[in-house]
């Protein structure tokens, strides 16, 4: 690991800029003493704003790549690995149409960072059937009917395994609660929701 | 055994399940240049310079298109009053001005900042209300009158028939804007194929889209091919150009393969949406329940463009009196020109807004009289051989007493009794039932075809068949259907028909994705064509037919009285909905729906039944949740954060679609059309169970918790006024 | 998205300098509410430092303190034992809150912080002192249906959305701070600033500061607490007003009670005059009113939000009802 540095100079050349950040709030810096008081810590090298070497773990396949930090999990996987069974529906985290697995909990890849996810173990829909074998909740959702224009379908099934890893959704008002954050605007819902409660094993 | 009626599986559903399916965004590639739209952002502007230089100077830009650019700069659905790219003057916040062509989508990006346009404001036609006075600004100048259209119906004598009634009831309702949120936003991309100009996109009519885009390019129709990836929805939001025509504009310029992408923003602010309705009426019944008179005044915001306006007003106007037999009618619908951004063609097309108001209206009539709503209705309701306002017969099958006694026994059986509605004493339940009337097809003389070809495969017996028939398939479910009918019809496996239809060029023209057609036209189509190809080979010709299927004929309404014949099918709906409102604080959950339905013949049950389910998602929207709001001609809610789609939760867990298969005489098998038809008589049927559980009408759409707290008190604050006055009245002095 | 350099902390020491080195950095815990206000070109850091791997996930009850590390996720503290037994108000609020998703993603620390959806705010092209100050409000004269009634200026009436902090506002939660100096505590409703002349300011956050945690001191009453939220979709929505509360009952009466609102003010908004109210009051519908009247009673109505004055009193009535059940 680096020992970064963190110049006094770079300090100064900064622009000051009292803000609010998700997670932590950060304040005017104060005085160089601090900087330098602190210069002592390791931080890794900082990478960006051009592109920089990402390695996502993809389906089971390490991809390296060379993206900018900016690049949303989404678009990593849409534009860079042509994954486009991911979908986006909204790039906002408010419709749930690009949800995938991230070591298993499903998170909005339109809202991660795909530097975020390096060494993670990333499920898309490309990599839930086993060879032919569609994976049990894509079965269901085919037997019941469990959409119609299919463009949230991908979201809605991934959404789906996680629930059921998950262990939270005992009935079917549960199943509706931890699925609302997959919107369905043809409004399949009563058939997802027949499907996801098939593969919990819970009577319809 | 008979494939109609089965829930058999679509083709497409593993593509679906597992992300093969390719949908418009899927299909670009890093090689195509991608192109970025410049939208005004401003509801009304003249346009005095655009200066492109800085952007055309980015490396990596290949072109910025401007007004100049397109051949032709006109187009629309109906009225070509709209430009691609425009010229002198913005007119809403949609409006685009320029479009940037370039290597990434970064850079085209950036260059769009780059692009410096300068405006001048100009003053704007805010609302369908201010839009009609007098000194409103004008938008369209040459027009002389912000009036799109303004049709009267005139039947019998409305005033002496009010003067006759025994009771008589005026109400003003209110709609907003409903936003179509097909989960897949407007992308797509254009190259040429040899002299062809592709553009393969998602849209409801392939052909329509054709038509338009050779225009602007002034092109024949030929050298201009329109092909559709997988369609993530569309619900009348892809039947007017979004994307498309730049596509083939930045193609056509350039000669290279471009895409676009659209993010949600740009395609709520870019596209058309359902109109915002207000809507005087005066109904008048005599004691027994019938009702003899409606006065219905309809103001419509029709936006910046003229888009399906027209057309819609006219539906709106022949349901003025929702579907029923009214000896006195005086119906004025008006769309009006504004700086908001176009409203057109979404699912229902202009009958739910006419239904908010006819609907609740006969409930509140039925209450006057103190006779059930359910008795009102079935007394008021159309008949076979009755004649509508627009003074024809209407076309044989009329089913809408059929359809609410079904739903009234089923609502009956399945809904909390009255002495237990009220069991709780903030969480009130209350039910409510409403019909409703919708058009099948295009109506008032719009030309109304659609072609088929099968091709059969045929030795010693039909083997296969091929269809070829230009239908979209937005998620409906309506290559299925196609199938299925022609496997019926040949008596083939379902999986030896195939059909070819997402292609301009290689499928003929089955008209559009819309009006609740393609079962009834499409499928009528690829019925004849099959059995005038079997007849073919049975005659040891080439086993080959197309088939034009036209329905019978539709004409204009004049414009004074409303003459004509104005459709020549309609579904037939009954709802009933159970709800129960939180009276504490306005919140209002659907609990049961009971959806019944004269499908005529149900293809695919399964289908139908997804149908059904799925128009209440988005009636429940329209319904309680989905408030669009503009201010200024500037769009508040240009997101699902703001833009509430109902999500699983919202939906009740009772919902019991029934179908009732009363056969049309002209549809295929006897089916007739229905994906529209639950989102007609929904929000009334809830406003009439909000009303039974809290004694409060709510008059505008969407019926938010604020809405209905405000009318409840407003309601409570009448009672206790009228129970004052009736306590002076009677009380003697102590 | 406008590019940023990305730099990964390993330590809060090191993320602390890693942030003030630079004048426009933001950290990145779930990024569920940056990266969406990054798009949207709201937020425009230089650098983006990922804190995400940070030891901070812990959930500890030690003795009758409950530490919850600033990373952990929302819905990993919403089933925490812990939390639902001794705090189920927080449960509650978080389990509110969002989709299964995003409560996977978001971090506590995160949470506390997130921004508010004023859509003049949000949207680039409208006016917003807090997004760019001095530039005028468009909400004040908008449409201002989803906005605060209470702590507003004549700057700012952006409703603070979040529904963690509101139920940890009414438990009293303390928030623990990393600075220069060491660890401080602040008082959880002494961490956000109300909006005044200057809303582009929204806590006492300090230079450097970054939050690792926030503790939660167990008390018989909070077992009894409650998180009510009235929203205009079953799910995946904001509050129009919320309402955590705990009551505690000795003799028939109320002992002590914890009162605090979401949805309706410009920060998690403790109502300590209804408090006052209620303790030594006999539970019941009057009580609740007066305490919700006087909790109210500072409202400034906009031209579409004048509806919340009387939801929120009806909610915080429901809400003590409801608590009071749950301590009876």
């Amino acid at each position: 690991m680096d020992v970064g540095k963190v110049t006094r100079r770079r300090f100064l050349v900064r622009a000051a800029l009292p803000t609010i950040a998700a997670g932590v709030g950060i304040g005017s810096p104060r005085l160089c003493a601090l900087a330098q008081a602190a210069a002592s810590v390791s931080v890794l090298p900082a990478s960006g704003p051009g592109p920089m070497p990402v390695t996502l773990n993809v389906n089971g396949r390490a991809h390296e790549l060379r993206i900018e930090p900016r690049v949303t999990l989404l678009d990593a996987l849409r534009e860079r690995l042509a994954l486009t069974g991911t979908k986006k529906g909204c790039d906002q985290g408010t419709c749930g149409a690009c949800t995938v697995l991230v070591d298993g909990r499903r998170v909005n890849a339109c809202l991660t960072l795909a530097v975020m996810v390096q060494r993670k173990a990333i499920t898309t829909i490309e990599g839930l059937a086993d060879g032919d074998q569609l994976h049990p909740m894509q079965a269901a959702f085919l037997a019941h009917d469990g959409f119609q224009c299919g463009y949230c379908t991908p979201g809605q099934i991934l959404s789906a395994v996680a629930l059921l890893a998950e262990k939270r959704a005992t009935d079917e008002a549960s199943v509706r609660e931890w699925m609302s954050g997959n919107i369905c605007r043809c409004g399949a819902y009563p058939n997802i929701v027949a499907a996801v409660r098939s593969v919990a094993g819970q009577p319809s | 055994m008979s494939l109609i009626g089965r829930p058999v599986a679509r083709h497409d559903a593993r593509a679906k399940v597992t992300g093969a399916a390719r949908y418009p965004a899927d299909l670009v590639r890093s090689e195509m240049l991608h192109c970025k739209a410049i939208f005004a952002h401003r509801p009304h502007a003249r346009i005095d310079g655009i200066d492109a230089a800085r952007a055309i100077a980015l490396p990596g830009v290949v072109a910025v298109l401007t007004a100049a650019d397109v051949p032709y700069n006109r187009y629309g659905l109906i009225d070509a009053d709209q430009e691609v790219l425009c010229s002198e003057r913005v007119r809403y916040v949609g409006d685009r001005v320029a479009l940037v062509v370039a290597a990434d989508p970064q850079t085209a990006e950036r260059a769009a900042k780059l692009v410096e346009v300068a405006y001048t404001d100009l003053p704007i036609a805010g609302d369908a209300l201010s839009a009609l006075e007098p000194d409103a600004p004008l938008v369209h100048e040459h027009r002389g009158t912000n009036v799109l259209l303004h049709q009267k119906i005139r039947k019998g004598d409305i005033e002496q028939a009010f003067a006759d009634c025994d009771v008589v009831l005026s109400a003003t309702f209110t709609t907003s804007w409903q936003e179509h949120a097909y989960l897949q936003p407007d992308a797509g991309i254009a190259y040429y194929e040899g002299e062809t100009l592709v553009v393969e996109t998602a849209g409801q009519w392939l052909h329509e889209d054709l038509r338009q885009i050779a225009a602007i390019l002034a092109l024949e129709e030929s050298a201009v091919a329109i092909r559709y990836a997988k369609i993530g929805g569309a619900f009348g939001g892809r039947e007017d150009l979004s994307v498309q025509a730049l596509l083939a504009l930045a193609t056509w310029k350039t000669k290279r393969p471009t895409a676009i992408v659209w993010n949600r923003e740009e395609s709520i602010v870019g596209h058309h949406k359902r109109h915002p309705f207000h809507i005087e009426t005066t109904w008048g019944a005599k004691r027994d329940g019938t009702v003899v008179a409606v006065r219905t005044r309809t103001i419509a915001d029709g936006g910046a463009y003229a888009s399906t306006s027209v057309e819609v007003l006219k539906c709106a106007a022949i349901f003025a009196q929702g579907p029923y037999r009214m000896p006195n009618v005086a119906t004025d619908a008006i769309v009006v020109y504004t700086n908001n951004v176009p409203s057109g063609a979404f699912r229902g097309f202009g009958s739910p807004q006419a239904h908010w108001a006819a609907e609740s209206m006969i409930t509140r009539i039925a209450h006057a009289l103190e006779i059930d709503p359910v008795d009102v209705r079935r007394k008021n309701l159309y008949r076979d051989g009755d004649t509508e306002a627009t003074g024809n017969v209407l076309p044989a099958g009329v089913s809408a007493i059929a359809v609410l006694d079904r739903c009234a026994q089923e609502s009956h059986r399945r809904f909390t009794p009255r002495a237990e509605r009220h069991a709780h004493a903030s969480l009130r339940r209350g039910v409510g039932i409403a019909s409703g009337i919708k058009n099948v097809g295009y109506s008032f003389g719009f030309p109304e075809q659609s072609t088929a070809t099968v091709e059969l495969i045929a030795s010693a017996r039909i083997e296969r068949a091929v269809v070829r028939i230009g239908a979209a398939d937005v998620g409906q479910g309506v290559h299925l259907i196609l199938r299925q009918i022609v496997a019926e019809t040949l008596e083939l496996a379902l999986e030896s028909v195939a059909i070819v239809s997402d292609d301009s060029a290689q499928a003929p023209n089955a008209g559009s994705a819309s009006a609740s057609r393609l079962t009834f036209m499409a499928g009528r189509a690829v019925h004849d064509a099959a059995l005038a190809a079997r007849s073919a080979w049975e005659r040891g010709e080439p086993p080959e037919a197309t088939v034009q299927y036209r329905p019978p004929a539709t004409t204009p309404l004049d414009l004074e009285t409303g003459a004509g014949t104005p459709n020549y099918c309609y579904g037939y709906a009954a709802q009933g909905v159970e709800v129960e409102v939180d009276v504490t604080t306005g919140v209002t959950r659907v609990l049961k729906i009971v959806s019944v339905h004269d499908v005529g013949r149900a293809i695919n049950r399964q289908q139908v039944e997804g149908q059904i389910e799925g128009c209440l998602a988005q009636a429940v929207g329209y319904a309680l949740t989905e408030n669009f709001k503009v201010r200024d001609g500037k769009i508040l809610t240009p997101h699902f954060s703001t833009y509430l789609l109902p999500t699983t939760l919202d939906m009740p867990t009772e919902i019991v679609p029934v179908i009732m298969e009363l056969a049309d005489p002209h549809g295929p098998y006897g089916a007739r059309g229905m994906a529209e038809m639950p989102l007609v008589p929904f929000a009334p049927a809830v406003a009439a169970a909000i009303y039974d559980a809290t004694g409060a009408w709510v008059n505008d759409l969407p019926m938010t918790p604020e809405r209905i707290l405000a009318a409840i008190t407003a309601a409570r604050e009448r009672t206790t006024a009228s129970a004052a006055s009736l306590v002076g009245a009677s009380s003697s002095p102590a | 998205m406008r590019a940023f350099e990305y730099v990964v902390a390993d330590s809060p020491a090191a993320a602390r300098a890693l942030a003030r080195e630079s004048g426009d950095a933001r950290f990145y815990a779930g990024g569920t509410t940056l990266v969406d206000l990054m798009k949207s070109d709201v937020e425009r850091p230089g650098r983006v430092i990922d804190i995400s791997r940070l030891p901070l996930t812990a959930i500890e009850l030690r003795g009758d303190v409950l530490r919850i590390g600033a990373l952990a996720r929302n819905s990993d503290v919403a089933y925490d034992p812990a939390v639902a037994r001794r705090f189920p108000a927080v449960s509650e609020a978080l389990l509110s809150g969002a989709s299964g998703q995003i409560r996977n993603a978001a971090t506590i620390g995160g949470n506390l912080l997130q921004r508010t959806r004023c859509t003049y705010f949000r949207e680039t092209r409208w006016r917003c002192n807090k997004r760019e100050p001095g530039s005028g409000c468009d909400a004040l004269d908008g449409f201002n249906r989803g906005h605060a009634i209470l702590g507003t200026s004549d700057s700012c009436i952006a409703t603070y959305p979040g529904d963690l902090a509101v139920a940890l506002c009414a438990l009293s939660a303390n928030v623990i701070v990393e600075g220069d100096a060491g660890e401080r505590t602040v008082a959880l409703d002494e961490l956000y600033v109300l909006p005044g002349d200057r809303p582009e300011r929204e806590n006492t956050l300090a230079a450097g500061e970054l939050i690792t945690g926030i503790e939660l001191r167990a008390e018989p009453l909070y077992e009894h607490s409650h998180y009510l939220k009235i929203r205009d979709r079953a799910s995946y929505e904001f509050a129009l007003a919320s309402v955590a509360c705990a009551i505690e009952l000795e003799g028939g009466r109320i002992a002590r009670a914890r009162l605090a609102l979401g949805g309706v003010a410009t920060v998690p908004w403790r109502a300590r005059e209804a408090e006052d109210l209620l303790a030594g009051s006999p539970p019941g519908d009057a009580a609740y009113r007066r305490a919700a009247d006087a909790a109210l009673a500072g409202a400034r109505t906009r031209a579409h939000n004048g509806y919340k004055v009387e939801l929120a009193k009806r909610a915080i009535v429901r809400a003590l009802r409801t608590a009071c059940g749950g301590a009876a």
